[in-house]
């Protein structure tokens, strides 16, 4: 298309100017050649009419399609097609007017009478001539008649001179040359045409003729010879006008003949000069249309280009380059400054990519430390809503299954009574906007029936001329289990240094006294003073009993560690309790069991766990114990199980501390031993009651390879 | 819609004004006993024809213009197995023409006789009538031959503004073409 509208335009243009020289110069063109030509511009106008259709319906449909630059087109191609259509129909219209205007004064009434007038006098003349050679014809056919045979040729000679006759012939009826008489003495006769002769029986006959510029008059007489009744002859009378009449009446008839011609033809000079006008006005209308349509999508391409371009940018394709073309008007300085601005905005656009996926990488590294700290993070800002949490947040304050992000925290404390005042304290330090001096506090929070201290620490901070607080929990149980551990091992290792020394001279006064009186007492005495004597020395051993117990609780952690094969010290240990009269079984695998460890401690533990187990199953009337062990992911695990009451709910959750117990004997130490020498040998012990009833101890000690 | 309309309408009017001349009618001149003989080596060519002249041609005749007539008459061979042989080609005029001055049809028939007329059927019945027309040294009388006349009204002999007048059929008076075997007289 873009190289086919130069071409018909071309093609036009060299029709337009064939059409115009055929007219110009017809003796140049043929009829044929131009019909010829006059169809080819009739097929080239249809052409030119399919074109600028089939660029109408695109630019129709493209337009439909809402494509950038369409309108623009049309309104373009609208102005160019009024701008050319306008002048060029009122000169179409003036100069049809003007032509037949032309034409018609071509044919003035004034020159028709005038030539008429001429061609009359002229037929005048030849008629007045054609009378004079009729009455000299009659006068010399009168005399002839009456001539004698033999005078007729003398007769027609002197005749002939007498009247200045050119050329005189007397034939018979059968058209035979009876006498002649001619100027010219070398000319040859024309022979009579019959037809003539015919006509002449009638009186006379006259007959103009025309030979080149020559007229002659012809006049045929019949002639009665008075000898010869029955026979009859016929004269002919041939006189030539003068020339320089016939001239002039042969030029006025010329000139006469071609304006006539001209007057008959002014019909078709009108249409075909007509036609041709409107063949060029429709060739000029139809190919400067479809020029237009080239030179409007020339000047909409770039500004299309331009507006599709800014489309991109909106959507954020900054890549969208238009072609400069090396133009150097304002559209072209237009598409270098569009072109430079979207490389700057690309190069903003990726710039701001990059930092924003520098931020997304630190956000999500933050999210990562977040999400693995060990320690709880709640950001809050002064209207009181929560920003930004972490799940260890939500751990420790047993917050499950909530979304807690952009919600009050009295709102998040509706839901949560147990932590009300945590979020209270919370509150009232972002109340007092970070000014108060109260910024740690310890909470207790019972949850699943244990108790979790948690330390809440919040510090302020300002960010974008707002504050925001950050709020730190931490998990403090171990840390205050540790610290209620060390209390106890201080005490019991004071009590047993302070207790225990004075217990042995205690014992051995009490026996010396008993030794000493004895004897010197009566019997009644005696036994008082040996019942005193046994009852400070059965108090003196349970002392020394309790203080060794303090002694072992708060002993420094000292172990000696071998090779120990699990199995066979849990079923040494069993074979003491075996005359007990409880049900012990045990499910061990085949495999050696060895832990580094120390054989005493642990062996400690084992009866300990057991000791607990058969006062558990005292008044159980099948009392049954189960010890297994198994090997889970490179540890040892052994579980002591029975099928007694279980422990208490409300001291299970501290029931590795010391003198927490649910026997009436005992000191309350034996399982916080049991925790010691565990986590001595770097193993873990749980105590809980089984659904069934029971309860269940699991240990778990590294494997020794 | 209404749109294109218009341009199919221009569309046809403009094709239609450039092709109505194959659509009229033509005027006719009807040609009959086209004869061929030869004598000493000369083919001589008769042959009878009548012109009807309509209004308008009397009309343009009384005007002063001039019709002249174009016979073309050939003689072909034809071969069943390659293109037909033109053999012997041969064009005559003949024209009949108002004198006003003398007031009087100026005829001039096909072997160049010119006669004066004051009736116009006289002077087109001298033109009419075509006797012995020389059409030059007779072929040898071999294969199938055929002669073949058309006579046309020459329009290059009107004025130029009617003959570029195309859409003016008037002057479209022609005669079928005449074919006739020629006897071999084996």
């Amino acid at each position: 298309m873009k190289y086919l509208v130069p071409i018909f335009g071309l093609v036009g243009l060299a029709l337009l100017i064939m059409l115009a020289r055929s007219l110009a110069n017809t003796d140049l063109v043929s009829t044929e050649s131009f019909r010829l030509l006059f169809i080819f511009n009739v097929l080239f106008i249809a052409s030119l009419v399919f074109l600028i259709a089939h660029q109408i319906f695109r630019l129709l449909k493209n337009i439909k399609k809402e494509i950038i630059g369409s309108k623009l087109t049309l309104r373009l191609v609208i102005s160019f097609a009024l701008m050319i259509i306008v002048p060029v129909s009122i000169v179409y219209l003036v100069s049809v007017s003007f032509l037949t205007k032309s034409i018609n004064s071509w044919f003035d009434v004034k020159v028709e009478s005038a030539l008429e007038g001429g061609l009359s006098l002229g037929q005048k003349t030849l008629n007045i001539l054609m009378r004079d050679i009729e009455l000299k014809g009659r006068s010399m056919a009168y005399s002839i008649g009456n001539a004698e045979e033999g005078e007729r040729d003398s007769l027609l000679r002197d005749m002939r001179e007498k009247f200045i006759i050119d050329e005189v012939i007397l034939y018979d009826q059968k058209i035979n040359i009876l006498g002649l008489s001619s100027a010219n003495k070398s000319s040859v006769p024309t022979i009579a045409n019959y037809e003539h002769i015919e006509r002449a029986g009638r009186g006379f006959y006259g007959v103009i003729e025309e030979f080149d510029d020559t007229i002659i008059l012809r006049a045929y007489i019949p002639v009665n010879f008075k000898n010869k009744i029955a026979e009859r002859g016929y004269l002919e009378v041939r006189q030539p006008i003068p020339t320089e009449i016939s001239s002039l009446a042969i030029s006025v008839e010329s000139v006469y003949e071609d304006y006539q011609r001209l007057s008959y033809s002014r019909k078709s000079l009108n249409i075909v000069y007509t036609l041709t006008l409107t063949i060029v006005l429709l060739l000029a209308i139809l190919s400067a249309v479809a020029i237009s349509f080239v030179i409007s999508r020339k000047f909409s391409e770039p500004l299309a280009q331009l507006a599709d371009a800014t489309k991109q940018v909106a959507k954020g394709n900054f890549n969208k380059i238009i072609p400069e073309y090396g133009k150097k008007d304002e559209i072209g300085t237009l598409v270098k400054s569009f072109n430079s601005m979207t490389r700057q905005l690309d190069i903003a656009t990726q710039n701001d990519r990059k930092n924003q996926h520098r931020v997304e990488l630190a956000r999500l590294f933050l999210d990562t430390i977040l999400t693995n700290l060990s320690s709880g993070v709640i950001v809050v800002d002064s209207d009181q809503k929560i920003r930004l949490y972490n799940l260890a947040a939500l751990t420790l304050l047993q917050i499950n299954k909530q979304i807690i992000k952009n919600r009050v925290l009295d709102k998040v404390a509706v839901n949560n009574k147990e932590l009300s005042p945590v979020l209270e304290f919370i509150s009232s330090y972002v109340l007092a906007k970070g000014k108060s001096k109260d910024k740690n506090r310890e909470y207790k929070i019972n949850t699943n029936k244990n108790e979790r201290v948690i330390r809440i620490q919040i510090n302020s901070i300002r960010n974008d001329r707002k504050n925001n607080y950050i709020v730190l929990i931490d998990d403090i149980t171990d840390v205050t289990e540790g610290q209620r551990h060390q209390a106890w091992s201080e005490v019991a290792r004071r009590l047993a240094h302070e207790i225990k020394n004075p217990l042995t001279p205690i014992q051995l006064s009490a026996e010396r006294i008993e030794h000493k009186l004895k004897t010197k007492l009566n019997d009644e005495d005696q036994t008082i003073l040996s019942k005193a004597t046994n009852t400070i020395v059965g108090q003196v051993n349970a002392l020394k009993t309790m203080v060794n117990e303090f002694s072992d609780y708060a002993r420094p952690p000292k172990i000696e560690k071998n090779n120990i094969n699990v199995n066979m010290l849990i079923q040494s240990v069993v074979d003491l309790y075996e005359p007990v009269g409880i049900n012990i079984s045990i499910k061990q695998p085949n495999q050696v069991l060895m832990v580094m460890g120390d054989e005493n401690k642990l062996r400690q533990v084992f009866v300990n766990l057991l000791e607990n187990a058969k006062d558990a199953l005292v008044d159980e009337r099948k009392p049954q114990i189960t010890i297994q062990t198994k090997v889970i992911k490179g540890t040892i695990v052994i579980v002591f199980e029975d099928n007694g009451s279980g422990v208490p709910e409300n001291i299970l959750g501290k029931i590795f501390e010391p003198y927490v117990t649910s026997k009436s004997h005992g000191t309350g130490l034996g399982l916080a031993i049991v925790l010691k020498i565990i986590e001595e040998h770097k193993g873990s012990i749980e105590i809980k009651n089984k659904r069934l009833g029971g309860s269940k101890a699991i240990i778990i000690l590294p494997m020794s390879m | 819609m209404r749109f294109s309309r218009k341009i199919k309408l221009a569309i046809i009017l403009l094709v239609s004004a450039g092709l109505n001349t194959s659509v009229i009618a033509e005027n006719k001149i009807l040609v009959s006993l086209l004869d061929i003989h030869q004598v000493k080596n000369i083919a001589y060519v008769s042959f009878n024809q009548r012109i009807d002249l309509t209004p308008e041609l009397f009309g343009a005749l009384e005007k002063g213009i001039p019709l002249q007539f174009n016979v073309n008459f050939q003689i072909i061979e034809h071969n069943k197995f390659w293109l037909d042989q033109i053999v012997l080609m041969k064009k005559g005029t003949y024209q009949i023409k108002y004198k006003n001055l003398i007031q009087q049809y100026e005829a001039i028939n096909i072997n160049g006789d010119k006669k004066y007329f004051s009736e116009i059927k006289d002077g087109i019945n001298f033109i009419e009538n075509v006797k012995e027309w020389n059409v030059g040294i007779a072929v040898e009388p071999i294969g199938n031959l055929v002669m073949s006349l058309k006579v046309k009204l020459d329009k290059s002999s009107l004025p130029k503004p009617i003959q570029l007048n195309i859409g003016d059929d008037i002057w479209k008076l022609q005669s079928d073409s005449i074919v006739n075997i020629i006897e071999t007289g084996n």
